[in-house]
């Protein structure tokens, strides 16, 4: 039996990396940061995206909950250990993320001395999806190697 | 600081209890039997409470079945 723990982790992965593809075809195909935040379709269906990640993530999280009468155990102290430590992991990661993607963006835009707003929708949007791919990914990375076949 | 390494006789103790399933000492112990067979694999150090609760299983002391060897600090 899978752990709690891994079954959601794994569809997060699912949900979170479809999101995070769609995004990112929605907001570089058809002009890219310079046109998104002046583009009302693109901005709304960038919204709809995420949020329809959100939604499928809270659905799976409820339909994936441990049951009251659930016969056998889905999740124990190891599997907390694994999420605490996922978690950690994402942070870093995402503190990362968040780091290399304002430096890249001055680096860019340094010599044009401002940048289109576009950016700002992308750091908000894509911080979200790669904190929760990044904490999926650990989570399955820590379930392997704290278990050969768990 | 280097991570404890902590061994144990689990697998034995198992085989030696009418050759307990590792499914059916994960439901007396309360936890998975992924967790069981991280332990046996001495992949995952348990807590306190869990080791406490195995060794009870087997009817031993916790330090019957998990050992710390005297470098277990130095890796």
């Amino acid at each position: 039996m899978i752990t709690q723990t891994k079954i959601r982790a794994r569809f997060g992965l699912g949900i979170w990396g479809l999101v995070a593809a769609a995004f990112g075809l929605v907001f570089f195909l058809g002009g890219g940061a310079a046109t998104f935040a002046d583009d009302s379709i693109r901005m709304g269906i960038a919204a709809a995206i995420l949020g329809s990640g959100f939604i499928g993530y809270c659905s799976m999280l409820y339909l994936t909950r441990e049951k009251k009468d659930g016969i056998a155990l889905i999740s124990d102290e190891r599997d907390l250990e694994i999420a605490r430590q996922a978690n950690e992991i994402a942070l870093v990661a995402v503190l990362v993320f968040v780091y290399v993607v304002c430096i890249a963006l001055f680096l860019g835009y340094e010599t044009a001395g401002n940048l289109p707003i576009g950016w700002m929708w992308f750091l908000a949007y894509a911080t979200g999806c790669f904190g929760l791919l990044a904490q999926a990914v650990a989570t399955l990375v820590l379930h392997s190697e704290m278990s050969v076949n768990g | 600081m280097a991570k404890d390494k902590v061994t144990n006789h689990i697998r034995k103790l198992r085989f030696e209890h009418n050759e307990m399933t590792q499914q059916e000492l994960s439901e007396l112990c309360g936890c998975t039997r992924q967790t069981i067979i991280a332990l046996e694999q001495e992949k995952y150090v348990p807590s306190l409470i869990l080791a406490i609760k195995i060794a009870r299983v087997f009817g031993k002391t916790v330090d019957d079945v998990f050992q710390l060897p005297d470098n277990g600090n130095e890796d």
